[in-house]
Formats: structure tokens, sequence, C-alpha cells
């Protein structure tokens, strides 16, 4: 669908550009994918609130625990989600060795990527 | 440095675009009390924290808060991307229209653009901290009038995180005072300058 406020002709690109080596019409599609970032955003959302918790409390036992907990399940899921789904949360993650998927799947703020 | 994630925060799924929630919803972006304000306060105040668990909680806080600016223009985003020109005409979002499309430009709900005088940096923690603690009743206070003003469960529901998010930070702003005062010697028990005037003695 072409934006409504958008040119609608695209950016103009050279020949070179036009190669279809990384181009991924189902990234971020997969409702298991979906399923797995829609997770780890739990999971992040707890660190975070944990990390917080742990710059005021770093003493706390529980905290700690929680937070390595945490921190084992979220790497998990990002070698899983770049792994399997072609969705690397950072461009540091990227595992294919003949595409490059970071602008493959949807950006987090479209309607699709939530 | 920062290193970009490819997922928002807390997830956002707007189904009807709607012009005057929009209108509402962007003093978050770049109001007197919005995300845009609030890292930028926290990510510059840090530099002369004289207490590493403090500077640790602006920084992380700081962070988060580019987490929630990111929010807050996914929400204005998904409003108003698929408006037509006639939805759009006669609202009060018709004014931003003009200059900016849909595009997402941080103002205030009245129109005025971002500024940093809407920030503070003083280079005196506890200063600054009192600051950081009105920001962050201030940005709940915003909150709880933008639902006031908006029905759509959408929009509420992301817009409800970002306001527990203030409580919670308010509450860290609390420790990192508390952490600050009490390093405080009776010299200082009225809790002016703890670092500057101490190495000027």
């Amino acid at each position: 669908m072409v934006d409504r406020y958008s040119n609608g002709r695209g950016m103009g690109r050279s020949s070179l550009g036009r190669s279809s080596c990384g181009s991924c019409n189902s990234c971020g599609d997969n409702s298991e994918c979906k399923k797995m970032l829609a997770y780890l955003q739990k999971v992040e959302f707890s660190m975070i609130d944990t990390i917080l918790y742990l710059d005021a409390y770093p003493c706390s036992a529980e905290a700690l625990k929680y937070y390595y907990k945490l921190k084992e399940e979220r790497a998990k899921l990002i070698d899983a989600l770049s792994k399997k789904c072609n969705m690397p949360i950072t461009s540091f993650d990227n595992a294919s060795t003949d595409a490059w998927s970071w602008t493959d799947a949807p950006w987090p703020w479209e309607n699709a990527a939530n | 440095m920062w290193i970009y994630e490819k997922k928002l925060e807390y997830p956002v799924k707007i189904k009807n675009p709607n012009p005057q929630i929009a209108q509402v919803i962007i003093s978050q972006l770049g109001g007197p009390d919005g995300e845009l304000g609030a890292s930028m306060r926290y990510l510059h105040q840090r530099y002369s924290s004289p207490d590493s668990k403090v500077t640790g909680i602006l920084t992380d806080i700081g962070t988060e808060e580019l987490a929630h600016l990111e929010i807050v223009a996914a929400i204005l985003h998904q409003l108003t991307k698929n408006l037509t020109p006639d939805q759009i005409a006669g609202t009060p979002f018709a004014t931003y229209f003009v200059d900016h499309t849909v595009g997402t430009y941080p103002v205030a709900a009245s129109g005025v653009p971002f500024d940093m005088k809407y920030v503070g940096v003083k280079g005196d923690i506890i200063t600054d901290l009192h600051e950081d603690l009105a920001a962050e009743q201030k940005a709940r206070t915003t909150y709880d009038n933008i639902l006031r003003l908006v029905d759509d469960p959408d929009v509420r529901d992301p817009i409800k995180f970002l306001r527990e998010r203030e409580i919670v930070h308010y509450q860290r702003f609390g420790d990192a005072l508390r952490m600050v005062q009490d390093k405080l010697d009776s010299k200082n028990f009225y809790a002016i300058n703890p670092s500057y005037d101490r190495k000027n003695k």
C-alpha cells in the first residue's frame, strides 16, 4: 500500500541497489516470532525495572537473583529471534551470513510490528 | 554510547486514526513535561553527579525516557498515518498538518516547538534531583490530563503504562536524593552544594 502522504514513487535507486539480496517479504509476520518478540518485550521491561531498583538497592540479593533469571531468558530470546526469525534486535545481532536482515522486519512504531 | 533495540518498551497498536487525540498526545513528545525534555534533563545532569549510584539512576532513567519518547511517537504516528484531508480539516490538528503533514515534530499541544528551557541542569545534585522529582510529578499530571480527555482504549493502554513509569521514576529519584543527603556532613546539614562547596574549603 502506498502511503497517502509519501510521494508514492519511492526513493531513486541505482540498478546496483536492486539486488534481491536481503529482501524478506514475510519477516516479522510469523506468529511464533511475533509471540517471541512480545515475550522479549515483557522480559526486558522486567529487567529495566529491576535494574533501576538495583541502582538504588545494590545489596538486594532477591533483586539480583531475579536479574540473572531474566538475563538468561533475554539472551535465549534474542538468539532465537535473530537465528530462527531473521529479526536481529540490534544491528549487532544479524545472524545470517548471506543476508543483511536488520532492515527487513517492520519498524517498532508501525502498527504491523505490534 | 547507545545501541538501538528494534522494539518498543511497551506495545502500541491503534486501530482508529484520530486527529483530536493526536493533538493532545503530542505534548508528551515536545511539551514542557514531555519525554524529550525528560531524557535530555537526566542525560545532561549526570555529568556533574558526585555519586556513582546516582549517576547510574540518571543514566538508566534518562535512557528509559528515550524509549518513552519512541512510544509517544508511535502513538502519534499510528493516530495520524492514514487520516484523510477531510478528517483533518476543521480539527485542531489542521494547523499542525499544514506545517508538518503527518511527520512527528516535537511540539507542545499548545503549538510551541520543543525548547531546552523546559530542562534544568544546575550542576548541583541536590538542586537537580529536586527538579527531577518535580518533573516526574508534572509528567504524571499531564498523563492524568490525557486520560481525562481520551476514551480510545488502544491509546489509553500505553498512556497508562507511561503514567505508571513516572511514579516508579519518582520513587527512584527519591532514593537518589536520600543517598546524597545521607552523605552530607554536619556543615552541610541544610543540604546546600555538597560537591562544590566541599572542594573549595
